[in-house]
């Protein structure tokens, strides 16, 4: 340990860069070397001076200018990335979120109020008369007391006094002169309800089967 | 211990950021330049002694970084290496400067010729006398640093201005521990005798002062 090494360890000790044993072997040195404590007590003031410069602060429009460079080296190079078109997308949509959202609010408002008169609709159509009495089928109110000897079917024609204007003989193509007449007959007794659509009667067509029943006496 | 504790968190701070940044992230490069764009400009303003000069080095710097950073292999920290960049492009710049600059006109020269000087406005801390005296002495250190040889001015701005350690210093101006010993001893002991020099010049008793 002598003052040579210490004055050539001073800074080394003032900056914190000696090891915990060097570092106190100087101490120890600079208690009783007066020469060596006044060369360290300069240097630490003239450190202390230094480190009081500070940074001289850069101007106001560096920043702007970087980032301007930055854009253009950007373009230039083609530079295009997730994060840039998330950005880019972000920036462009901004503008149209208040409006997007009260679109939204406003069709949800929309939409809810819809919903109370569609939900009544249903419940509108249940009170509804059911098909069966809008339209009514005509029915026999009387039937005839002459038979038809003969297994046939018969279209009847039927007006809206439940009175018949024609008949006919789907399955009898060539049906016989004595057969329309036995229909007739029969036909000429019985008396029908006629058909109601709406609540009003109406000309109707009926089908009526004949069949041939035979009764051993 | 929470020194340490903090040089990890920033550590892992600059490692996202650099992830980030590999990544093209917008917000990463502002966070760059929210980080680190005073320290380099304060420390090429004093490598280059000229303020439009520092601000178009710092650009420089930031855009190299923009550049460079997917090459960037995480050998040394973000810090360091932005502060290497610094050092070589304000280099390159002293070295143009040398070249093309001799023969430029100063406004501001002509105008300290002309005894016009420039306003300056008044600082409110303190007693004018305490900010004066604070002031000159700034002003003194601030010369006899641009005085000094460049390559120890380096040194000296990082360890006592910047605050870097002697391995960052080693690393940012890629010498060994030894070399950046010997600068950071030659800068100051350079330093010293300007100081002392101009000290003593301006007030006899100011040195002593700042000893007592």
């Amino acid at each position: 340990m002598n003052c040579t090494w210490v004055r050539h360890s001073i800074d080394s000790y003032i900056d914190g860069e000696l090891s915990p044993a060097s570092q106190g072997l100087l101490r120890l040195h600079l208690r009783f070397c007066s020469g060596c404590f006044e060369a360290y007590d300069r240097r630490e003031s003239m450190t202390m001076l230094t480190s009081r410069l500070g940074a001289p602060a850069p101007p106001s429009e560096l920043r702007t200018q970087i980032k301007i460079a930055l854009s253009y080296e950007a373009a230039r190079r083609g530079f295009w990335n997730w994060d840039r078109f998330r950005d880019r997308t972000r920036d462009m949509l901004r503008p149209l979120a208040v409006p997007a959202v009260g679109g939204v609010f406003s069709a949800l408002v929309l939409f809810g109020g819809l919903m109370q008169h569609l939900g009544v609709m249903p419940r509108l159509f249940a009170d509804d008369v059911p098909l069966l009495y809008v339209a009514q089928a005509p029915e026999v109110e009387l039937p005839s007391p002459y038979a038809v000897n003969h297994d046939t079917v018969v279209l009847v024609f039927i007006d809206r006094s439940g009175g018949i204007y024609d008949f006919d003989l789907p399955e009898e193509p060539h049906d016989s002169p004595e057969l329309r007449a036995q229909v007739a007959n029969s036909l000429l007794f019985a008396r029908f309800q006629p058909a109601m659509r709406f609540g009003s009667p109406v000309s109707s067509t009926m089908l009526i089967q004949f069949t041939r029943t035979t009764v051993r006496g | 211990m929470p020194e340490l504790l903090g040089q990890n968190q920033a550590a892992d701070r600059d490692d996202g950021l650099v992830r980030r940044l590999k990544c093209g992230s917008a917000e990463a490069f502002e966070e760059l330049l929210d980080s680190y764009q005073g320290p380099i400009y304060g420390f090429v303003f004093r490598l280059l002694d000229d303020s439009s000069e520092a601000a178009d080095v710092t650009q420089e710097v930031f855009l190299k970084v923009f550049r460079k950073i997917e090459g960037f292999r995480s050998e040394c920290s973000l810090k360091t290496w932005l502060y290497r960049i610094a050092v070589h492009e304000a280099a390159n710049r002293r070295r143009w400067f040398s070249r093309h600059r001799r023969n430029e006109f100063s406004v501001d020269a002509a105008r300290e010729e002309a005894g016009l000087g420039w306003t300056q406005l008044a600082d409110q801390r303190g007693t004018p006398f305490d900010w004066l005296e604070q002031r000159e002495q700034i002003d003194i250190v601030e010369s006899c640093l641009r005085e000094i040889d460049s390559r120890l001015r380096a040194a000296v701005v990082l360890r006592d201005i910047e605050g870097h350690s002697y391995n960052e210093i080693a690393a940012t101006l890629e010498i060994s521990l030894g070399t950046v010993k010997s600068r950071i001893l030659r800068g100051r002991e350079a330093l010293k005798r300007r100081l002392e020099k101009r000290l003593r010049a301006a007030a006899p008793d100011a040195w002593s002062l700042q000893t007592e």
